[in-house]
């Protein structure tokens, strides 16, 4: 999905109702966010105003595809889908930043909601808070997206102040069906103590293209590193031979060449 | 579409290309087959970290952001995460036989080697995994086991960590595995400790119950109070070999001491028939070890420590 900074599609009525109302309360200093009080006053000290909650989501149908009983394979269609409802409801979520005029979203989750009234839909939803600089420095990503990270107020300014900053959210997926064990194999291996490498090999090459596509992102963002990646592994009701792999963290590039911190001290808690 | 559809050049070409990436993934496939059954790893996680070693910028990590500034305040860099598991089938498991006059209590040896290989296995994997991304160390390794719906007999062992590569602290020949988090490594290195590797230990154990227990399950010996004194000492067996054999494994790895061992045990409930119509309930205990085995590299005081009140948990 092609990206525009002053595109409200999609967004339903009420949603461009709130977001002008936000914008004339930022006028006022007025904001929302689902930050709490301690990450409120660590964003702050980072030099960031926080701005308004922003959200972006998308209720995807998912395809089908027909999977080979006894074959190891990556559900392309399904891929697909998986990754470009993400993108869509993230994409959104940017765009509605950019109307509040933010330089980037904190704090962005990103969920996958089933219904019981849709057998092949799945909601997405991107939530954050959309947060802008005091001084207007310019944090954007390198494609002129508003930055997005998945990291804490605390970790926010923890990263700042050790002289790097997020760019981007980046992530990637992999739906792969693992094989039905055939007959022959059932009988050889009836009584035996055996690793079941045909197994092992499905679970281990999803988890590899997933973390693959998630780097090849980080790479075009022209990041140094992802921190905090989550590894997640679920199946979307597909019944239980296909499995989805999700990678997802946060793309970070450094702003400065030294990155010392303070010498941490160790302390002990007196709570219990 | 016409029905005699004559395909153009480019269609043509098209299949062509769509067939050879097929074949390409079906050979990727049983060589990945062959090596993961040599205990080696599959071919797209070689070629991922080949590429990942002769790169030097983009790393990924699942550290947090506090974990990351440690590992490298530690004089340590992040390069990649790395990965190892293995699934296993657990093969038919002869019990022992148990009679009115001769009741056996033992270790069942091959669910207990199918625990302890599947574990080597995992943990083997990471460290090619390490080795081949280049790395001194793993940290942060966290460990999954879990049973799919399609498979009764098989067990998963999931490992996954952060590779990181020694910038201004110690060298290792083999990289060192540990499961501490960013923060305990940059602690313990500050005492002047590093992690030696990840050990641990299964046991299944089965334990008969004794004519006391035996008793304590009729209808009229459940009214007492009284400590199962068979069943005690089979959970104590079980628990102590899980505990033995990391033990073991750490003294060959050269390790002054294991940090975070975390034992996990079950039982379940197997009940036979020992005489005609007299029944009676055995109990199978499993214990699991796991924990990071440590050597002292430098002779460093801990350092001090404040103690804090913290306003808001």
């Amino acid at each position: 999905m092609s990206y525009d900074p002053n595109s409200l599609v999609g967004v339903p009525e009420h949603g461009q109702e709130r977001i002008r109302r936000a914008r004339q309360a930022e006028q006022r200093g007025f904001f929302t966010s689902d930050l709490t009080v301690n990450e409120f006053l660590l964003v702050k000290q980072a030099g960031f105003d926080p701005l308004g909650l922003v959200v972006g989501s998308s209720i995807y149908h998912i395809g089908y595809q027909q999977s080979n009983w006894n074959q190891n394979q990556e559900m392309g269609v399904l891929t697909q889908a998986m990754y470009h409802a993400r993108e869509l409801a993230m994409t959104r979520m940017e765009e509605e930043a950019d109307q509040l005029g933010a330089d980037g979203v904190v704090g962005v989750r990103l969920d996958v909601g089933r219904y019981e009234w849709g057998e092949n839909l799945a909601e997405f939803i991107a939530i954050g808070t959309a947060v802008k600089h005091h001084e207007g420095q310019l944090h954007r990503a390198p494609n002129g997206r508003p930055f997005t990270s998945d990291l804490s107020g605390q970790d926010f300014w923890t990263l700042l102040s050790s002289g790097y900053r997020p760019v981007g959210m980046v992530m990637g997926n992999c739906v792969y069906h693992v094989a039905h064990q055939g007959l022959r194999n059932f009988f050889k291996q009836i009584g035996q103590n055996q690793e079941m490498p045909n197994y092992t090999q499905a679970l281990y090459d999803a988890r590899e293209l997933a973390m693959e596509r998630m780097e090849a992102e980080a790479d075009q963002l022209q990041a140094e590193g992802i921190v905090g990646v989550q590894l997640q592994e679920r199946s979307h009701g597909w019944g239980s031979h296909v499995i989805e792999f999700f990678a997802v963290g946060t793309a970070i590039v450094p702003v400065r060449a030294d990155h010392e911190i303070q010498q941490p001290t160790m302390v002990v808690t007196l709570n219990d | 579409m016409p029905l005699f559809h004559r395909r153009t050049d480019e269609e043509r070409q098209r299949d062509e290309e769509q067939r050879r990436f097929q074949d390409q993934a079906q050979r990727d496939q049983q060589q990945s087959v062959a090596s993961l059954e040599a205990g080696g790893l599959p071919v797209a996680a070689t070629r991922r970290l080949q590429e990942v070693s002769s790169r030097q910028r983009l790393f990924t990590s699942d550290l947090s952001v506090d974990e990351f500034l440690l590992v490298k305040a530690a004089g340590f860099h992040p390069i990649t995460q790395v990965t190892g598991s293995s699934i296993y089938h657990v093969g038919w498991q002869r019990l022992p036989g148990q009679s009115v006059w001769y009741r056996q209590s033992e270790e069942l040896e091959v669910v207990t080697r199918a625990w302890n290989e599947v574990r080597g296995r995992a943990l083997g994997r990471l460290r090619q995994e390490a080795a081949l991304a280049g790395a001194d160390a793993v940290v942060g390794v966290r460990v999954t086991f879990q049973r799919y719906d399609w498979g009764h007999d098989l067990i998963e062992f999931n490992l996954v960590g952060t590779a990181i590569r020694s910038i201004s602290g110690p060298h290792f020949e083999e990289p060192v595995l540990s499961s501490l988090s960013g923060q305990e490594f940059w602690e313990l290195y500050q005492a002047g400790y590093m992690p030696a590797g990840i050990v641990g230990g299964s046991s299944v154990f089965y334990m008969a119950a004794t004519p006391q227990t035996q008793w304590s399950q009729s209808w009229f010996g459940s009214v007492f109070n009284q400590e199962l004194q068979d069943f005690t000492l089979g959970l104590r067996v079980a628990q102590h070999r899980a505990s033995t054999r990391a033990y073991d494994e750490s003294r060959r790895l050269g390790a002054t001491g294991i940090v975070g061992m975390r034992i996990e045990q079950e039982q379940a409930e197997y009940e036979t028939e020992i005489n005609e119509g007299q029944k009676v309930t055995d109990m199978i205990f499993s214990a699991h070890t796991l924990g990071t085995a440590i050597a002292q590299v430098a002779d460093r005081p801990v350092p001090a420590t404040t103690p804090v009140v913290v306003l808001r948990k």
